[in-house]
């Protein structure tokens, strides 16, 4: 059981990866779906092995929020650009953008191990994953100009973090769980909104012709 | 009821310091009072008068709860249930906060009194606001003196700046204000940021907060730790009181506030900051090193000479009071200086001297320039403006307002027998009882120079104050609106009239004034027998020099009736003066500029002045139209102190604004680089 909890933070980490290269906007949703798809079946089994009843709820919520509801209002997002339009914007190339990706991959096992030592068998398998995916997401944020990818890189660390929670206590309290779910769909709605905004304003989601608002 | 503390002898104390608790009290909620009064009445103007007449009895309380303690000898000490996580309000009512209470007390009423009839046809303020601030800027002066703790202290300190500042740029649209206000602000913030280092910083080792501890306790610290409170304390409360170099603020902040604020700022603001390096330094920090004293008596040198120098070449009214502030508070700091170096060298007599000096200075400094910024609001008003090259004849005009500018100049100039002299000549006795002791070669030095720069000052004050005064209220009037101007309303002379009356009192009975001020040189280390002297005379205790003002009066008034007697019977012609055949008018007349040449000339090396002269002429340079005169003096400390750090600290910002892109993602990049930098130190790769 905490092997197959391991893989699959493994495979979250894998997505993380990849969108770290990606720059369309469906296979990036596909593949943050994909992580919170990997991300509720590991909440599943932790409860299962936990015997933590309230765990399947907070599956259940996983799934129904970041990989159902978050995808659609990304797609609506997205509907509202005029997709394909204009030239790609000018990022860091994905080769580049990998191997930092993996440096601080390297970095953020490196730094887990102090934790991993005194911490269980859970943590053991998991927690450098759940680190790494966390500071990928900022990175994404940091790399991409666009307003949806950047959101994206939101829910990576946003999927990092709910990772690391797990594994360190074994399933959270389900008010708890049920506030940050909140959050997070508000938080990703108002994104939305203000995507379609920019987009409105600047026919593009580049968040650096933000600057120019500057008095 | 609030838990209270008594020491004290007897009975009779007990119930004098129960009255001034009262009276205190009274104080304060009527400040309060009228603080909501006027927040509650801004839109009725013809009701503007009640926040002054509320803080006017409000002070006349701080008066009776000071001289009640004072009369009474005690100590009240009141812990109020607030902030108890930083250890609570606590208020105490020792000797020397009771002579700052009276101090506060005396030239409010005559303040507030002025302010009524004044507050009524300001222009361009918002006369809600000036009375809230006013009430409020009262107050907190009141609760600083009063604290008996470092919280207390601080918070009502602070209070002080914020509601002196509002007053400062209380008038609207106009960018002098806002930037004297904002010269102001950042002194004031200087000052308090070492203040709140001075009482924080050894409350580490202490454990305590309350003044009584730290009375107790900070002897004891180590003497390198006892040297920087030192230096944060003169520091923190030297740019408050406007202690060169610190002063700059003061010629730039006190013109813009109204002129009955004036009067409470350059009065009484500035020895609320004397009250707290008295008692942090006389009270907390023990005896000291010599050098201590030396420093603190060269800064009242330089400050009397340079505040005095600059007031000679100011022409406006008020800015030229603002710098005989710093001059005064100079002449404080020399009474204080000699006490410290008293101390040092155990000199218990000239402890006493020194001390007495300084406090009577403060009081009489207080009054004396309270009158006059008083009377300069008068002037202001009057004919709408402070530039004394537009004034001119308005003692016809004006006069019980030149009366009372005239009483108070002399005062200030140090004559008998107003105030001014009794405490000047306390100051003088105090430089040479140090002069005189055979202590070592340098204490005689000090105080012989201390002696020459404190004659050097007095000379220039006076005149100073005889241009300001022929200025202004002599000869023909300048301008259209110094003919036009008209006596004030009888409310504004009336609080003049107060203090100018006090300027006799208190320089006709000296030794009556330093055995009320026993008590508080007493608070202060010194010794506890009054000084020698009989109902009349006051004396140094030193080398036998006493002074009977009484007497100097009476010859005086002889005098002055001979002359009239005299002149009466020689007779008397009048005739036009001659005008090289042209007419002679006002605008021929001597004014402030060219009174003040020969000091331009003289102390050119200090003034560095530039002069311009631009003619313009079409034919011939002898067939002129028009001629431009411009004349200014540099400000040394200004241009070379002041300019660098502000060139440098903007130059540093804009430096630092380069990190500030506006761009979200750099920002991102920062917070990411900083969390891989911790993770790096984490892992000991750093």
């Amino acid at each position: 059981m905490v092997n197959l909890v391991g893989s699959l933070s493994v495979l979250m980490l894998l997505c993380a990866l990849s969108l770290v290269a990606l720059r369309r906007y469906n296979s990036s949703i596909v593949a943050v779906s994909l992580q919170s798809l990997l991300l509720a079946v590991a909440t599943a089994l932790v409860a299962h092995a936990m015997g933590n009843r309230e765990g399947y709820l907070a599956a259940i919520l996983t799934l129904a929020v970041k990989a159902v509801a978050i995808p659609f209002i990304l797609h609506w997002v997205k509907g509202r650009t005029d997709s394909g339009g204009g030239p790609p914007l000018k990022e860091l190339s994905p080769g580049w953008a990998l191997l930092v990706a993996g440096l601080v991959v390297i970095l953020a096992y490196q730094s887990a191990s102090p934790v991993t030592a005194l911490g269980g068998v859970l943590i053991r398998a998991s927690f450098p994953q759940a680190m790494s995916i966390l500071l990928l997401g900022l990175f994404i944020l940091i790399v991409r100009r666009s307003a949806l990818l950047q959101i994206i890189g939101l829910l990576v660390m946003e999927n990092g973090l709910y990772l690391s929670a797990l594994t360190a206590t074994g399933g959270m309290p389900v008010v708890v769980e049920m506030g940050m779910f909140l959050d997070l769909l508000v938080g990703v709605l108002i994104m939305g909104v203000f995507s379609s905004r920019i987009v409105g304003a600047f026919r593009s989601l580049d968040t650096d012709r933000l600057h120019k608002l500057k008095g | 009821m609030f838990p209270l503390f008594f020491s004290g002898r007897g009975r009779k104390v007990a119930i004098f310091l129960k009255l001034a608790l009262t009276l205190l009290g009274l104080g304060l909620a009527g400040n309060l009072a009228g603080a909501a009064l006027s927040c509650a009445l801004r839109r009725l103007s013809s009701l503007s008068r009640w926040p002054s007449v509320a803080a006017g009895a409000a002070c006349l309380g701080y008066l009776a709860a000071g001289l009640a303690v004072l009369l009474g000898e005690g100590t009240h000490v009141v812990v109020l249930p607030m902030f108890h996580p930083l250890g609570g309000f606590s208020l105490s009512l020792d000797p020397l906060a009771a002579f700052f209470l009276c101090v506060i007390g005396l030239v409010g009423v005559a303040a507030s009194l002025f302010g009524q009839g004044y507050l009524r046809h300001l222009k361009g303020r918002d006369l809600g606001s000036v009375g809230a601030w006013y009430n409020l800027f009262l107050l907190s002066m009141a609760l600083v003196v009063t604290g008996a703790n470092a919280v207390t202290f601080l918070f009502f300190w602070e209070g002080m700046a914020l509601s002196s500042y509002f007053l400062v740029v209380s008038k609207k649209e106009d960018p002098a204000a806002r930037q004297a206000g904002f010269v102001y602000l950042v002194m004031a913030h200087l000052g308090t940021a070492c203040l709140v280092v001075l009482f924080l910083w050894p409350a580490a080792q202490i454990h305590s907060l309350a003044f009584a501890r730290m009375a107790i306790l900070w002897p004891g610290l180590p003497a390198g730790e006892k040297t920087i409170l030192f230096l944060l304390a003169l520091v923190g409360f030297g740019s408050k009181a406007g202690m060169v170099p610190l002063h700059v603020w003061l010629p730039r902040a006190h013109p813009a506030a109204p002129s009955q604020v004036s009067a409470l700022m350059s009065g009484v603001m500035l020895k609320v900051a004397i009250y707290g390096l008295l008692r942090v330094v006389f009270t907390f920090l023990g005896v000291g090193p010599v050098w201590w004293g030396l420093l603190v008596l060269g800064l009242g040198v330089v400050s009397a000479l340079l505040g005095v120098l600059y007031a000679l070449m100011e022409h406006d009214l008020k800015r030229l009071l603002a710098y005989h502030s710093v001059e005064n508070i100079g002449i404080i700091l020399m009474g204080v200086g000699v006490a410290l170096l008293a101390r040092s060298l155990h000199l218990p007599a000239l402890l006493m001297i020194g001390l007495l000096a300084a406090l009577y200075h403060i009081l009489n400094h207080a009054v004396f320039k309270g009158l006059l910024f008083l009377g300069s609001g008068s002037v202001a008003q009057a004919t709408g403006t402070g530039d004394m090259e537009k004034m001119g004849g308005l003692i016809h005009r004006m006069p019980w307002t030149a009366g009372g500018f005239l009483v108070g100049a002399a005062a200030i100039s140090a004559l008998p027998p107003l105030n001014g002299f009794a405490s000047e000549w306390l100051t003088f006795q105090a430089l040479f009882g140090l002069g005189y002791h055979p202590v070592a070669w340098w204490s005689g030095l000090a105080g012989t120079l201390g002696v020459a720069a404190l004659a050097l000052t007095g000379g220039l004050a006076a005149a100073c104050f005889i241009k300001a005064y022929g200025v202004t209220f002599l000869a023909l009037p300048r301008s259209r609106a110094a003919e036009k101007a008209a006596e004030v309303p009888r409310s504004m002379n009336l609080g003049a009239g107060i203090l100018a009356a006090s300027c006799f009192v208190l320089g006709l009975f000296p030794s009556r004034v330093a055995a009320v001020l026993r008590p508080a040189v007493a608070a202060l280390g010194g010794p506890h027998p009054p000084p020698p002297g009989s109902f009349f005379t006051l004396a140094s205790g030193m080398g036998g020099a006493s002074l009977s003002p009484l007497l100097l009066a009476a010859i005086l008034v002889v005098l002055l009736l001979a002359t009239r007697f005299w002149s009466g019977r020689m007779p008397e012609r009048l005739s036009a003066t001659w005008g090289c055949g042209g007419t002679l008018g006002a605008t021929s007349e001597y004014n402030a500029t060219s009174f003040a040449k020969p000091f331009r000339i003289a102390f050119a090396f200090l003034f560095r002045p530039v002069r311009e002269i631009n003619s313009g002429y079409e034919v011939s340079p002898f067939f002129r139209h028009s001629l431009h005169y411009r004349g200014e003096i540099r400000f040394l400390f200004e241009e070379y102190l002041y300019e660098p750090v502000r060139s440098f600290l903007l130059e540093l910002a804009d430096r630092f604004r380069q990190v500030q892109s506006g761009n979200l993602r750099t920002y991102l990049a920062y917070l990411f680089l900083t969390l891989l930098a911790l993770l790096a130190v984490n892992n000991k790769w750093l």
